[in-house]
């Protein structure tokens, strides 16, 4: 089992989390709803706060080791075993970052464009931030699965209140076709908990140990489709996706782009941390199928992009045609590929962001998204015409900007797992160039024929600090990739030893109560697993098996009970 | 043998019982002489009877006692269903105070019936023999159909009671016809003896009598509990009684029935349960799909809630599916949790329908909702929570309601039984069905612009209940610990 600690001796991550919950709180009970400037500030010196909180994780974050970090263990339900469980490794890490600063770049960037409900927007804004970062910091399935549902509501609220004239129809699109999914994958867990509880002979949510269980391939297959659904929809992968283009562009500005920054990245984060590591059986008999499905939203996503006359729709089909990239180095199931896909995720939340936050800074000057509307508006806006032309550079992957960092490690990882996937893929990327290089020209360039245009201002100061965050994050990425690999080197690696060596050598063992803490350190430690065991003999060793992970477990949670067995982490 | 006289022990078990029924009797009492000025004499009296009838059912310990000639028997569990009892009746009758003072039809009656209704779904609850539940029943039922028709002035009441009470006599009679058929077999209408009886004689499961009295057992708590096929009555008695009746019948009786139920499923015909699951589950389906299909298509907010109210006893039924067959009373101890967890926050929705109402008549439309939030934020918001709850999302008591339920479900289904598994995924749809509905009416109040068409008739006391639900609802979502094992416990004495 993952080993877990907390250098810091002092609950962070509920720190973290809970600071926008108090500003939300402090601006719902002290601040009069007329003082809209003075809750703009709150908010955004809550945002700011949380991500300053947020970087000393980054800090004191121990490299080099796939142990989860800065856990938090508290009792919550007893007689279910849910525990308030949070804690985390590389991958959660990062995307806390992105989460924290996409927030805090939503919640400057809706400065002048929210008018109307201003407290109830900043409320929203921030209960999405808790939410967010709830869903990256659980550690028990159970606060996973109630922060990955609390998080519906303030996104509903913000599309439905504050989006453009089809809100309502969007909202509830959005808020049913992400419901029908996760109620399908709350199915998937309550089946790995009554199988792990079976197995471990308590019954838990706590996500570490059921990393210990090997949940029969029957089982797997039935909880694999239960949460693909689930993550599919969040993703959104290719047959689910037809909520996003409404959801994006009926959005408000904040919305779409913490909507593309952050939130699509729950579903890709749900397969890296849930559905892989849970299922790897199931994870390496459905690549094929989630592979063709990942090209279809690549190349789909791009097609479709390319004929859109709105920008922000088309800004948001070019989304599903990035997170089809990011499903695609995932179910690599290789190193490259994953570390690829996990950093596309940040990737994709840097400049698709931008990009969304682009398209509201023309809109909030010209009301309109139409790119025909447009054209030349780089003579008129010189800055802007700059960091536009960086965000699509880096959407699209030029080396030198983070795209191409993520993209290319996808493809290699693509490659190395067969070569077809990697020229499939290889068609978007130049579709990608394609629909964005092709908008970029429409509007930016050739004559500024259209009188509406020749007015418009250039970026303010608070526009450009709105965008220098994620260029100077970009350029970062793009130019020195190494310390966001490094901290994510260790989880993947983690993660493909999980899946790889195929797990039918674990299955053959004729025991029926496979403690896979066991089997996997076996895994890790020789390479292979004698497979000698009889039927009644792995029953046995299965049961022995169970208790020494079950007292290892005890031990890594805190608890002072001296227990003989095996204990692996628990580096208290 | 048996005793003719109860020993004053016995009776001391009984106390809050007896509590219930003194005020309930004493309201009637004093009702002639209570001046006008004086009227809230009657509902002060009836809430400080549940509240002290509500002490000492938690004083009454944890033992499980057997009395009036195993008629009665008082435990955890008949405790559990009684606390659900004596916390709908405090709310109710806070909930009608103003209501009926407006209506100027604020009078003892009232008050004494609910607390009768009460008497009977308590004592529906304790009872382990057949004849006591019948005769709680019809304590129950004819307290109700007064009190549907409690507005007599009002076409509507009118039809609501004469529905009520047709529907309620037809299912009686079926549930008397079950009872004498048991009875005609095994000799006894004791439920303990009677699931003995047909556990030691193995060719007799096989009956077509005793299938014959199963049928009509179903058929006749089926009408109660309102599951379809049986559930005809149940919109227009909801719409037309009172809202306050509303919100006791939506929660009360149907508890009271589910208490019985698993009593006479469980215990008195646990060797059939093979049978009876089937039924439970077809049941189950189709409460859950038809009240949350019918509630989609509603224009007004107290019939999509009748229609919901349906819908949530499907789940419920989904737990009665799975009490034969779920480890450690799983099954039943999610029945317990989600009648416990429906309490708060469908009482609470109907308080908001009685708060904010149209002048003229009891149909609000979802649309005299639109910008409620503007208008009233903080009711916007509570309203908001138990619309959540209702919805099962987290973190609310609604979640946690529907959570354990599926997870009876799929523990059943881990089993090897894919049937149960596909229950599974016909209860989650059908969530995320109910979410449109109840979205909708969010969506009204929170997205949506409109005047003011609602009349408000603030009172503290409906405040009260409002906020109390809401917290409630949230409270128990986010700590549901010490109910849970409650609810594991009590159904320890049916295993």
């Amino acid at each position: 089992m993952l080993g877990t600690s907390n250098v810091l001796g002092f609950p962070i991550l509920s720190t973290i989390a809970s600071i926008p919950l108090l500003g939300a709180l402090f601006i719902m009970f002290f601040i009069k709803k007329e003082d809209e400037e003075l809750i703009r500030r709150a908010s955004l010196a809550t945002s700011i706060l949380t991500f300053f909180a947020s970087l000393i994780l980054v800090f004191k974050f121990l490299r080099g080791t796939p142990d989860f970090q800065f856990v938090e263990k508290l009792t919550w339900i007893k007689s279910l075993g849910v525990s308030y469980f949070v804690g985390i490794d590389g991958m959660s890490l990062l995307l806390i970052i992105l989460a924290t600063v996409i927030t805090f770049i939503g919640i400057l960037s809706s400065w002048t464009a929210i008018t109307q409900r201003v407290k109830e927007y900043y409320i929203f804004m921030l209960l999405l931030e808790v939410g967010m970062l709830g869903v990256f910091i659980s550690l028990d399935v159970f606060l996973f699965y109630v922060f990955w549902e609390i998080m519906l509501v303030p996104m509903y609220f913000l599309i439905g209140i504050w989006g453009g004239e089809r809100r309502l129809y969007a909202a509830i699109k959005f808020f049913l076709y992400t419901l029908c999914g996760s109620v399908l994958m709350l199915l998937g867990i309550l089946t790995i908990y009554y199988q792990a509880g079976a197995q471990l002979g308590h019954y838990t949510f706590n996500m570490l140990e059921w990393y210990t269980v090997s949940i029969p391939q029957n089982t797997q297959w039935w909880v694999f489709l239960a949460f693909f659904v689930g993550f599919a929809v969040k993703v959104p992968m290719f047959p689910f996706h037809t909520w996003l283009p409404d959801a994006h562009v009926q959005a408000p500005t904040a919305g779409s782009v913490i909507l593309a920054g952050v939130l699509l990245k729950m579903g890709t984060y749900g397969f890296a941390r849930i559905s892989m590591p849970l299922l790897p059986w199931a994870t390496v008999k459905f690549v094929p199928f989630m592979v063709v499905l990942a090209i279809i939203g690549i190349i789909y996503g791009s097609l479709v992009a390319m004929v859109q006359k709105d920008m922000k729709k088309l800004v948001a089909y070019s989304s599903v045609a990035h997170l089809g990239f990011v499903m695609l180095g995932l179910y690599a199931l290789n190193a490259q590929g994953i570390t690829g896909g996990i950093l596309q995720m940040i990737n994709h939340g840097i400049s698709t962001s931008g990009l969304f936050l682009c398209v509201g800074i023309i809109y909030e000057r010209r009301h309109t998204r139409m790119i025909s509307e447009f054209g030349g508006l780089s003579k008129q806006m010189p800055v802007f015409a700059v960091f536009y032309a960086i965000m699509t550079m880096s959407s699209l992957g030029l080396p030198g900007l983070n795209g191409f960092i993520g993209e290319f490690l996808i493809l290699v990882g693509a490659f190395k797992a067969n070569w077809m996937y990697a020229a499939w893929a290889t068609t978007g990327i130049i579709l990608g160039a394609g629909y964005l290089l092709w908008l970029f020209q429409r509007v930016m360039f050739g004559p500024l024929d259209n009188p509406k245009n020749e007015k418009l201002p250039d970026l303010s100061v608070r526009e450009i600090f709105v965008m220098l965050p994620l260029v100077v994050w970009a350029f970062w990425i793009g130019l020195y990739p190494k310390p966001f690999i490094e901290i994510l080197e260790p989880s993947v690696n983690h993660l493909v030893e999980r899946i790889n060596p195929p797990p039918q050598n674990v299955f053959r063992v004729g025991g029926v109560n496979m403690n896979a803490g066991t089997v996997y350190s076996v895994n890790a430690g020789s390479g292979h697993w004698s497979t000698g065991h009889g039927g009644g003999h792995g029953a046995t060793s299965g049961g022995h098996g169970a208790e020494a992970g079950s007292s290892a477990v005890e031990h890594g949670a805190e608890t002072t009970v001296p227990h003989g067995g095996g204990s692996h982490g628990g580096s208290h | 043998m048996a005793n003719l006289l109860p020993s004053v022990q016995d009776i001391l078990l009984l106390t809050p019982e007896i509590i219930i029924l003194l005020s309930g009797l004493l309201i009637l009492l004093i009702t002639p002489f209570v001046e006008p000025k004086y009227q809230r004499i009657t509902p002060s009296l009836a809430i400080a009877g549940s509240l002290l009838a509500f002490i000492a059912s938690q004083s009454l310990g944890a033992g499980h006692r057997v009395i009036l000639n195993g008629m009665i028997s008082v435990s955890l569990y008949s405790a559990f269903f009684q606390n659900i009892f004596l916390i709908v009746n405090f709310l109710v009758v806070l909930l009608s105070l103003t209501y009926l003072e407006e209506e100027f039809a604020n009078m003892g009656e009232y008050y004494a019936m609910l607390m009768f209704a009460t008497l009977g779904m308590m004592l529906m609850a304790a009872s382990s023999d057949l004849l006591s539940i019948f005769l709680a029943l019809e304590l129950m039922s004819v307290s109700l159909y007064i009190l549907a028709g409690y507005f007599r002035r009002h076409s509507e009441s009118n039809e609501a009671a004469i529905k009520y009470y047709l529907t309620g006599v037809l299912a009686s009679a079926f549930m008397l016809y079950g009872i004498s058929l048991i009875y005609g077999i095994t000799g006894t209408t004791n439920l303990r003896a009677v699931g003995d009886f047909i556990g030691v004689s193995g060719s007799l499961a096989r009956d077509p009598a005793l299938g014959m009295a199963m049928l009509m057992l179903v058929m006749g708590f089926g009408f109660k509990i309102a599951a379809v096929p049986f559930h005809m009555w149940l919109p227009d008695v909801y719409e037309g009684s009172p809202t306050c009746v509303t919100a006791f019948m939506s929660v009360g009786p149907k508890a009271a029935g589910f208490a019985a139920v698993l009593r006479v499923f469980y215990v008195g015909l646990g060797s059939l349960r093979l049978e009876w699951t089937v039924i439970f589950a077809i049941l189950s389906v189709l409460t859950m799909t038809t009240g949350n299909l019918l509630a989609l298509t509603q224009k007004s907010v107290k019939r999509m809630l009748a229609y919901s109210s349906i819908a949530h006893a499907g789940y419920a039924i989904l737990g009665l599916t799975v009490a034969g067959t779920a480890l450690e009373g799983a099954g039943m101890s999610s029945l317990l949790f989600y009648m416990f967890s429906y309490l708060f926050m469908n009482v609470g929705a109907f308080a908001v329908l009685i708060l904010l109402r149209k002048k003229a008549l009891t149909s609000e439309s979802l649309d005299d909702f639109n910008g409620l939030a503007q208008r009233a934020p903080f009711l916007a918001f509570l309203m908001a929570i138990l619309l959540l709850s209702l919805t099962g999302l987290p973190p609310t008591v609604g979640f946690v309601g529907k959570f354990y339920v599926f997870g009876a479900v799929i523990q059943v289904a881990l089993t090897g039984n894919g049937f149960y598994g596909l229950l599974a995924v016909i209860a989650v749809v059908n969530a995320a069905i109910s979410a449109f509905y109840y979205l909708r009416l969010l969506m009204n109040i929170y997205l949506k612009d409109g005047a003011e068409t609602l009349t408000w008739r603030y009172s503290h006391s409906l405040m009260f209940v409002i906020v109390f639900s809401a917290l409630a609802t949230l409270y128990f979502g986010i700590f549901p610990g010490s109910i849970l094992s409650l609810a594991q416990q009590s159904v320890k004495i049916l295993l």
